[in-house]
Order: C-alpha cells, then structure tokens, then sequence
C-alpha cells in the first residue's frame, strides 16, 4: 500500500522536468512538508457561493501521498495525477470537486459517514471492506520495490536480508509482501509519517534500506541529483490503480464508473501520468535467471547486436516496451536515436543475422513473454515491475 | 517439404510452451515477416549519356524523370527466429535487365546455429564481397541512397547457391567475424549468361569500439557465356580490321573461361554525431571479360536530429595493360586507328569519378526520406561507347554514333522514401 505525503504547487509541477525549476521546486517542497504536519483534516470547499450540492463531487485526498501522485500547498491539493485524473473526471461531467484532505487514518470513517463521493489511488488489498465499494477500471499500474544506500548490500532476494533488518517504512502503510516478516521479526519497521521522509531517511542512512513506489522513488531521484540510492531495486508487489466510489456517496455510481470507462478509454490518463512521471526503463528478466546485474556496456552490446550471448552463456531473446520509453532507451543507455536503431537491427534482420527486440505495446503480454521465454530480457517502465521480474539493468534515473 | 518447417518447429519447441498471444506485426513466435523497399525517383541532365542506379537496371534515364531505378519491394519470411534451426526466405522485386519487377529469391537457405558464435548455412545466400553486400538492396539501412557505384557496380554477383559459416568471438577490447561462402551463380544478362562454376569468399571484421574494419577476398571460376560479345572478338581475330596479332592475343587475353579475385576493405569510424566510411576494392582477373580495375570511396555524414546531411567522393579506375593490336604492314591509316580504339575499348577504360552531396530525413520510425545528387566524370574515355550504369554510345569505328559528343559528365538528382516494416 502506498500513500504521499507532500505539498508542492500546481504551477511548477509541469516545469518539475527541467533542472531550472529543480531547485526551486525542492525548497517549496521541503516547506511543504512541515506544512503537511499541520493540514487540518477538514473540508477544502471552494471559496464563494455555496455550490449546487448535486454538482459537487466530494473527493477523498491523503496526507502522506506525495509527488508525483499529489502535491500540497497550504494544506490544500493542488497538483499531482491523483488531482489531475479527479479534476478531469469532474470536468467531463460539469461538476466542481471538493476535496477532503485527511489522515489516512481517517478515511474509512469519512467513507462510513457517507462524506466522500470518489476515492482513487486504491486498490481492493488496501481497504478492510472493498465491497463497500463501486470499483472502476484499473488505470494504470502501481509497482513497490525494495531499494537500498549505495553502502548497503544489494539483494536479489528479501532471505539475503538478516534477521531484524530495519526497512525505512511509512507510518499506517501495510506492504503485503513484507508483512509476514515484519510480523515475525525478520524484519523491522522504521516509519514515518510521509513517503518523502521515508525516502530521504535513505540518504540519512537512518535505514540502510527502504521500500516504496517506483514513481515516487523515481520523481525523488529526478529532484534530488546528490541522492545515494543505490542502482538495483527488488520488485515487491504490482497492483492496479482504480478509483473507487462508496456505495454511500450522493453521486449516482453508474454516471461515475461510466465516466471513469470514457477517461481510461481516452488516453487521457496517460497524457496525466507523462506529464508528472516520464517513463523510466529498466533492464528485467524472469526472477530465476541466473543472470546477474549488467553494466551498461554489456546492455548496449546485446541491444545492438553486437554481443550474441549472455553474460555467463545463453542466446538472448530481447524484448521491448513500445512508446516513448523505448526511445528513451535507446537515447541514454544505447546512445543511439531509434532511426539509428531502426537501421541497425535492419541490416541485422535482413540479413539473417539476427532479429530486432520483439516489442510489446502492454506490459501484461511483455511479462508473460518474459516468464515464458528462456533467457528473454527486456526494458520495460519501472511501474510495471512486480516479484516475477530482477532488474538486471536500471539507467541512472532523471538523466537529462 | 511438409517435413522441414515441422523439424524447425519441434526445434523451437523449447520456447513455445505458454506463449503471450502475438502482438500486432508478428505472425507468431516460430515465424517472422519482415519487410524492406523504396520508392524511388531520379533524373539525370544530359543528353547523350544515361545513367541508371542499379546497373541491372532495364531503363536508364536521358534527361527524363525514371521511378524504376531504385524502386523496390521485399519481404522477408523467418521460420522458427529465435531457435537454432531457422529458414530465411527473402523475395525481391526490383527493377531487372531481364527479370523487369517478377519477384525473385534474393536468400532462402537454412541457418543452425550449434553454438551462439557459429552459424552454419546452406542455400542461397550473399556473397560477402563488400561492407554492404548482404544489405545492399536494404536502402533504408544506409545513409545514402544506394551503395557507391564505383565499387558495386563491379561486382555484379551478390548471391550464390552454397555453404556457408559465419564465426563471431569477442577477443578482448573487440570483436571478430569470419564470414565464408562456397558456392555458385550465375548472372542473366539479355546478350547472354555469365556463369561461376566455384565462388570462394572469405571476409573479417574487426570490430573495436567506434571502429570497425573489413577484409574481404573473393575467387571467381567464370564461364561467360556471351554469344554476341565472344562473336564481335572472333570478328578481330579473323583479322577483319587487317590484324595480325589479334588471334593470339585474344586467345591470350580474353579466354570464355575467366578466373577472378576481388580483394577489399572497408571501415567505418563513428565519432559522436559524425560517421566516416569507406572502402577500397581490386578486381583482378586473367580475361579482359572481366578487366582489371581498382576502385574506392568515402563518405563523410553527420546527424542533426532526424537529419544527416552527407557528402562522399568515389573512383573507379581501369587498370587492364594495353593489348598491342597490330596493323599488318601497308594497310589504310583507318585499320590502325580501328585496331587502337579497338584495343582501348577492350581495355574498359570506363573510369570515372563521382561526387555526392545528399541528405536523409528519419521522417518516421520506418520512414527515410532521401535527397541526393550526384556528379560523375568519366576519367578514361569519353567516346568509345560504355553500357553500363552510365551508358553513352560510341562513334566509328566501335559504333555508329555521329551525334553530338558527350562532355564525359553527368549530374543526377534523386529522391527516394526508404521504409521496413
């Protein structure tokens, strides 16, 4: 389960891309934080008129989510995917959104209560009752890693970690793959109270190794350049990101889950998590191989023909994610533009030499060609990670 | 023939346990379509001689628009692609001298691969003769518009019916490939046939960081088999131009049953955003059917995003030695003339030098859009008639031509769409 707590400002957010507003953008969210302790768990309503109440949709927001999912300013949502897929959901149905910033706590009593129309950033695992609930379309997909300090031993595996290792955490967060150990003491918990704190415990070297979402550790990453995370992550958990309403809400659930249909079908969602969250590739194969981590010239090598085998032996099969990730790719780790690639893997494929990485346009189909394929390594988008994969080969994040 | 694509299966069988449902373009993970051509469009500026790209080309261009030089469609069937044992069936359809646009079977043969570095094959395959020869109808995969004439065009045999092995094996800081082919050919030209009983190629590369450098040799054993050609010989032998050495210098010179060797190499330097290439090539024969010649270019490009601009000099040189066709004494000043330009023009002194400035546009993934001009000067003769990828005709005593003479140069434009899919 995964929450965000940060605040940041809604006009930066598309600048955050750009090292001109790095800078910026860490010292406004560093005060964020200490704004965030202290968001009073009340209602944001508009300021003005009272609204049409059968034109309001009441949105349920949580403290400890954090960038890129939300951003906070004076306690108050004001950027992020989580608010921009609400505030376009809302707009396609002429309705204004009010938003209900709480504890995450604090939320189910909120759902109980009958305040709360929509919630989103969920998932069936992470409520205690999910039938109380109107469940919409998975929208994208959420991954949980494991990571480290560039001191600590990387790991391929959580029986490498010694028994009683503290994991950097975050408070009320539960992490299914992890909560058999923390209950038995393998592992132990270091929480606290936001994502953000939790990350930056890291460079602290408070603990030695944390867990969290990809997209949240990657946005870290990009604004963050002296970090000392280290460059392997241990895929933990996948889930999908739905939103969901209470079958309590004032707002009739149909119009709802059918608008929510129209914006997964729109494309729309994607646009939203580009502009926050740029694809970041990794390098992964099935978690048995034997194939250990790459360097980038090994990776360069069999992704452009040059290497006919596997470190340690074995004829590779490679696959791709289509898109915008797989340029980005090729532009940092192969240092080649796709029409360079496109030519090279031509000369190679006609003349029998070789064929192009097999490309998928979704993540599902690439996972189970991976598990399905001997020795088939691929770049995919780190948020399609989960335990059947091992990154082999992650790019520095946020090169520029 | 039900057999072999159920033998490549079963060898695939490994990697077809519970496969993903395909993805669009694939047609399913034991086979593979792919696909390469061109649209092409070119002209050429003068008024005597003509020019066609591909000198197998049927048409040539004489001052008019031509969309038949470079032009082309292929696809590609792979059998069983990512296993050991796999079947490449590549068909062509390109303009031909003889074939005009009938699709024709550019490779099929049968690859196993005992071991990653080992590949074995059989059937039809390329000839490794050149840097680009095994791509170098893949139009997309070049910077330029077509391979250098200067080179190409002298060794019209790019595929032979045999055995081949290629052996790649990193060594140290780089790599080495053996490519070796054995096997025969035969090139349809429409005045008759050039058949090589035994091809032998051997070609390594070495490939080290941002250089890469190509050794190649290649034998020939020919029989020409050219009616009109060895008739028009017979007629100087028989002494028709008053000759009285032709008979035995021909027997000497130009035997039907030719034995051939090309030597090459080549090299490609990639420097950030700039590429420099080039290759160098002898053909030496003992038939002047198959004159001498030495030959080179180099290009030079750079890419500007989705542009790269490139310009490239190219030269071929005929170096066959002078036949000494003599005049028996007291015959008309015109015999000695006739045996000289004879002995000139057997000589294939077609030499020529080209400049080339041109620019590719990566408009899409699978697109390139290419603009390319081309200046060619004949370096040797300009008035003893040449067919070829630069045709002229010629004046008495070779021909008939009394028109206006050829200044020896020639400019041609062209604009091709390169795409693969």
């Amino acid at each position: 389960m995964n929450a965000h707590d940060a605040a940041n400002p809604m006009p930066l957010l598309h600048a955050a891309r750009t090292g001109a507003w790095r800078g910026a953008l860490r010292g406004l969210l560093l005060a964020g934080l200490t704004l965030a302790a202290m968001v009073p768990a009340e209602a944001q309503a508009p300021a003005g008129a009272r609204p049409d109440p059968s034109k309001v949709l009441r949105v349920s927001a949580v403290q400890s989510w954090s960038a890129p999912y939300a951003f906070y300013r004076d306690g108050t949502l004001v950027a992020g995917i989580n608010h921009d897929i609400v505030q376009t959901l809302a707009e396609q149905l002429g309705m204004s959104v009010q938003t209900l910033v709480l504890p995450r706590t604090r939320v189910d009593a909120a759902v109980l209560a009958g305040d709360v129309d929509l919630r989103c950033h969920l998932s069936r695992d992470w409520v205690r009752n999910p039938e109380a609930y109107h469940w919409g379309p998975p929208m994208f997909e959420l991954a949980t890693v494991l990571t480290g300090h560039e001191s600590a031993v990387p790991i391929t595996g959580l029986d490498q970690l010694h028994r009683g290792q503290t994991i950097g955490t975050v408070l009320g967060f539960v992490y299914p793959a992890l909560e058999d150990r923390f209950n038995d003491g393998r592992l132990r918990r270091d929480d606290t109270f936001a994502v953000d704190r939790n990350l930056q415990k890291l460079k602290l070297i408070r603990s030695p190794y944390i867990v969290s979402d990809t997209r949240e550790i990657d946005w870290h990453l990009r604004n963050n350049p002296g970090h000392l995370f280290a460059n392997w992550r241990l895929p933990l958990s996948r889930t999908e990101f739905r939103c969901a309403v209470p079958r309590n809400g004032r707002v009739d659930a149909q119009l709802l889950l059918a608008a929510l249909e129209r914006l997964q079908a729109s494309g729309r969602i994607e646009q939203i998590i580009k502009n926050y969250s740029p694809p970041q590739p990794v390098l992964v194969m099935a978690a048995q191989s034997p194939v250990k981590l790459l360097s980038q010239q090994q990776v360069a090598a069999l992704f452009l023909g040059e290497a006919l085998e596997l470190p340690g032996g074995g004829r590779p099969a490679l696959g791709s994610q289509g898109g915008e990730l797989k340029h980005e790719f090729y532009k940092w780790v192969l240092e080649k533009d796709a029409a360079q690639v496109k030519a090279i893997w031509s000369r190679m494929t006609f003349s029998g030499r070789g064929r192009a990485p097999r490309e998928f346009a979704q993540p599902a189909a690439l996972r189970a060609w991976l598990l399905s394929t001997p020795n088939a390594l691929a770049f995919m988008d780190s948020s399609g990670l989960d335990p059947t994969l091992k990154v082999v080969y992650m790019p520095p994040v946020g090169l520029p | 023939m039900l057999l072999l694509p159920l033998l490549l299966l079963a060898a695939g069988a490994t990697s077809a346990r519970t496969e993903p449902a395909p993805e669009p373009g694939e047609l399913a993970d034991w086979l593979k379509l792919d696909g390469f051509g061109t649209l092409g469009a070119y002209r050429s500026n003068d008024a005597v001689a003509s020019m066609r790209p591909d000198a197998r080309n049927a048409n040539a261009s004489l001052r008019d628009w031509r969309f038949d030089g470079d032009s082309q469609l292929s696809a590609q069937l792979t059998l069983n692609p990512n296993g050991p044992l796999r079947l490449v069936w590549q068909v062509l359809a390109k303009d031909d001298i003889v074939l005009r646009f009938r699709p024709r079977t550019e490779w099929l043969y049968l690859a196993w691969e005992p071991t990653p570095p080992l590949s074995l094959r059989a059937g039809r395959l390329a000839l490794p003769v050149f840097l680009l020869s095994e791509t170098r109808n893949v139009a997309y995969a070049q910077t330029n518009v077509r391979p250098y004439s200067s080179l190409y065009h002298l060794n019209p045999i790019s595929k032979v019916d045999g055995l081949g092995a290629i052996w790649r094996q990193a060594m140290g800081p780089g790599e080495l490939s053996l490519d070796a082919v054995h096997g025969r050919a035969q090139v349809d030209l429409t005045t008759g046939r050039v058949k090589a009983s035994a091809i032998t190629a051997l070609a390594a590369q070495w490939q080290q960081g941002r250089w890469t450098l190509r050794l190649g040799r290649s034998d020939y054993q020919l029989d020409a088999q050219l009616p009109g050609t060895l008739a028009q010989l017979q007629t100087l032998a028989s002494g028709a131009t008053a000759c009285s050495n032709c008979a035995a210098v021909l027997k000497a010179r130009a035997p039907s049953q030719v034995r051939a060797a090309i030597n090459t190499l080549g090299l490609n330097y990639e420097r950030g955003a700039w590429t420099l290439s080039g290759e160098w090539m002898q053909r030496r024969s003992d038939s002047i059917l198959v004159a001498d010649a030495d030959a080179w270019y180099a290009q030079l490009s750079r890419r500007l995003g989705s542009f790269t601009p490139f310009v490239g000099i190219g030269q071929t040189r005929f170096v066959e030695a002078p036949l000494g066709f003599q005049t028996v004494a007291g015959a008309p000043p015109a015999a000695q003339a006739a045996n000289a330009a004879f002995d000139r023009f057997l000589q294939s002194a077609n030499g020529r030098r080209s400049w080339q400035a041109g620019l590719r546009w990566d408009c899409a993934e699978n697109l390139a859009l290419k603009f390319h001009i081309e200046w060619l000067r004949n370096t040797q003769e300009i008035r003893l008639g040449q067919i070829g990828s630069v045709s002229y005709p010629a004046t008495p005593p070779i021909g008939n031509y009394r028109g206006p003479a050829w200044d020896g140069q020639l400019r041609v434009l062209s604009l091709n769409l390169d795409f693969v899919f």
